[in-house]
């Protein structure tokens, strides 16, 4: 698939806007097995989140 | 030496299997030579027999042989049905504990169903001893998923009695899918399955999102009363009606009669998933007169038409409970004994679109035993504490993303960055080329629309059945994501037409979207 992003209407500087805050997230159990699930485990056992890895 | 290995306990056969260390898994056979071994035990004289050996028994000896034993594991008499013992030893109520009461060598013994179990993973134990050649450290062992904590704990005990050190119990679909996205290495596809698992006294279903190599399972559902042994009773009456015609006598008289029937009907079944045509023989099946007589698949598929429809429609509405539609399923996993039967998955390619992947392994019962054994691998060298530390509900019940989170792209479409069930903390990354000189980030949520396609008609060759020749257009219907709620905006100035920005969206477990994106030099970001 090759889509592109669009043209935004004015640019004079780099911005950032918020609009609205997305839809409530929905709490389910997830299956122990395999080995992503082990990386989740570890990073949630030592409390680690993904912002510590960002940069 | 010693190696881990993975068990799938069903109440009709278990199989086992061992991962090498270079990841390959073999499934173990036992010393007859099976690797769906029945899940039976039978008393003759001083002598146990276990798995083909005593189902061999279940026409001398039934009142000896126990099968269908495993849904006991952790129950109290009262709770049980004991329809699916009646052609074998029937349970009976000690205390309220499930025991059976055997006569083997003119002596009444006592087992419960806890000895039963035992002895039937001691056998498994030893057929594993017996292929590897080296002791069985540990085990991972598959449950239904309706197996409550209780029957679990009671699990894990007898197999520590049997000798198995059980290190984890996985479910029976997650392992089967494991398996099957492992040996494929498909795991990061992110894709919503259905494993439909056909066995022998029972049917089990379960909707399962992957998401980023993680499984959540989004709906489950359980028929008692439907799998081969419903396919094996509509075979045995089919038989039994020409038998009566012929010679007049009844099998169904006598319990004999109808274990050769049944032994033979499973065996003639069986043959179909191969072949078009088989043939039954049973000498002296009723009143001393022997019936011979051949089948072919068209016929046998209209004789278990009510037991295959009631599987399809089993199908539906698990889909239908995880409040999906057949549109939304990437693929449909077939698993168990039954799923051989090329009914089973012609009828799943007729109600599923084409956009629905069917998949069928070659050993469809040998799925959820390679996942075990893929799992038990993985884990064995971790610590007791570290295993059960990963299976706390902090770990395990996790927040998961209700709608996609995706880029709206230059012509108005969605492009999915983060799907719907994705479990937190999430982080992904995409690469877009800018249109033009600025580039604008749009970040939505994705909407799902059933979208409607006219097709015209193929022209049929003339061997296709007239209903459907007529040329009428037809609809294909398929689901696709629209922007729906704009969640924020990224404005990049003079990033050049045709760069690439890389967007990057991640959600801590504080909720918080964070979205970045950047070309060469410019960087935006922002958290919603
Ligand atoms: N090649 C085959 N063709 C048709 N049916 C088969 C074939 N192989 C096995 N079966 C049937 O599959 C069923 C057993 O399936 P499986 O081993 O998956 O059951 P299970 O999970 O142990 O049992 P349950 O679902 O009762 O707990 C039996 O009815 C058996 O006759
Ligand atoms: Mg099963």
């Amino acid at each position: 698939m090759s889509s592109t992003l669009p043209a935004p209407a004015s640019a004079a500087s780099p911005s950032f806007k918020a609009a609205k805050t997305f839809s409530p997230a929905v709490r389910r159990p997830i299956e122990p097995v395999g080995r992503y699930f082990l990386a989740h485990a570890l990073r949630a056992s030592r409390g680690h989140s993904w912002s510590e890895y960002e940069k | 030496m010693s190696s881990v290995i993975g068990i799938a306990f069903g109440n009709t056969t278990s199989s086992i299997a061992v991962a090498t260390p270079d990841g390959k898994v073999d499934v173990i056979a036992n010393p007859d030579g099976d690797r769906a071994i029945p899940s039976a035990l039978s008393y003759v004289g001083d002598d146990e027999y276990h798995g083909a050996q005593a189902v061999a028994q279940l026409v001398r000896n039934p009142k000896n042989t126990v099968i269908n034993f495993r849904d006991f594991i952790g129950k109290s008499f009262q709770d049980i049905d004991l329809s699916k013992s009646q052609a074998s030893a029937v349970p009976v109520d000690v205390n309220g504990k499930i025991s059976y009461k055997l006569n083997p060598a003119d002596k009444e013994i006592s087992l419960s169903v806890d000895e039963i179990v035992k002895r039937h993973l001691v056998q498994i134990k030893e057929a594993a001893v017996d292929y590897t050649g080296t002791k069985v450290e540990s085990v991972v062992i598959t449950v239904p998923t309706n197996f409550t904590e209780v029957q679990k704990e009671e699990l894990v005990k007898i197999a520590a009695e049997a000798g198995l050190n059980v290190i984890q119990l996985i479910n029976e679909p997650t392992a089967a899918l494991l398996a099957h996205l492992s040996a494929a290495d498909r795991l990061l596809e992110d894709k919503i399955f259905v494993v439909a698992d056909f066995g022998g006294i029972r049917s089990d279903a379960a909707v399962i999102a992957v998401r980023g190599g993680i499984f959540t399972v989004l709906a489950s559902q359980h028929d008692f009363n439907l799998g081969g042994d419903s396919l094996d009773d509509a075979l045995a009456e089919f038989f039994s009606k020409e038998f009566e015609k012929k010679f007049s006598a009844n099998p169904r008289n006598s319990a004999r009669s109808l274990a050769k029937l049944k032994a033979a009907c499973i065996i003639t079944k069986k043959t179909l998933s191969n072949v078009q045509t088989s043939t039954i023989s049973i000498d002296s099946l009723a009143d001393g007169f022997d019936f011979h007589s051949t089948i072919n698949r068209l016929r046998f598929e209209l004789v278990g038409r009510a037991v295959f429809t009631k599987m399809a429609e089993f199908v539906e509405s698990t889909v239908k409970k995880a409040g999906l539609e057949n549109l939304d399923i990437d693929e449909v996993l077939l698993v168990g004994g039954t799923s051989h039967i090329p009914k089973v998955s012609a009828n799943m390619e007729a109600i599923f679109p084409e956009t629905t992947v069917i998949s069928k392994s070659v050993d469809p019962n040998e799925l959820a035993c390679r996942g075990a054994a893929l799992q038990a691998s993985m884990v064995s060298s971790f610590e007791k504490e570290e295993i059960s530390e990963s299976l706390q509900p902090v770990v395990v019940n996790t927040l998961h993303l209700a709608k996609p989170i995706g880029i709206k792209g230059a012509s108005g479409e969605f492009i999915s960055v983060l799907s719907q069930e994705t479990a937190y903390p999430i982080k992904k990354s995409v690469i877009i080329e800018s249109s033009a000189e600025d580039a604008l980030v749009e970040i939505y949520e994705g909407e799902r629309h059933v979208k409607e396609t006219v097709v015209e008609a193929e022209k049929y060759s003339d061997d296709e059945e007239d209903d459907y020749s007529d040329e009428e257009p037809e609809v294909v219907k398929s689901v696709e994501y629209k922007p729906a709620e704009l969640l924020a905006e990224l404005v990049l100035p003079q990033v050049g037409a045709g760069s690439k920005v890389e967007v990057i969206l991640s959600i801590d477990r504080e909720n918080k979207l964070k979205i970045t994106a950047r070309s060469g030099a410019v960087v935006v970001s922002g958290t919603v």
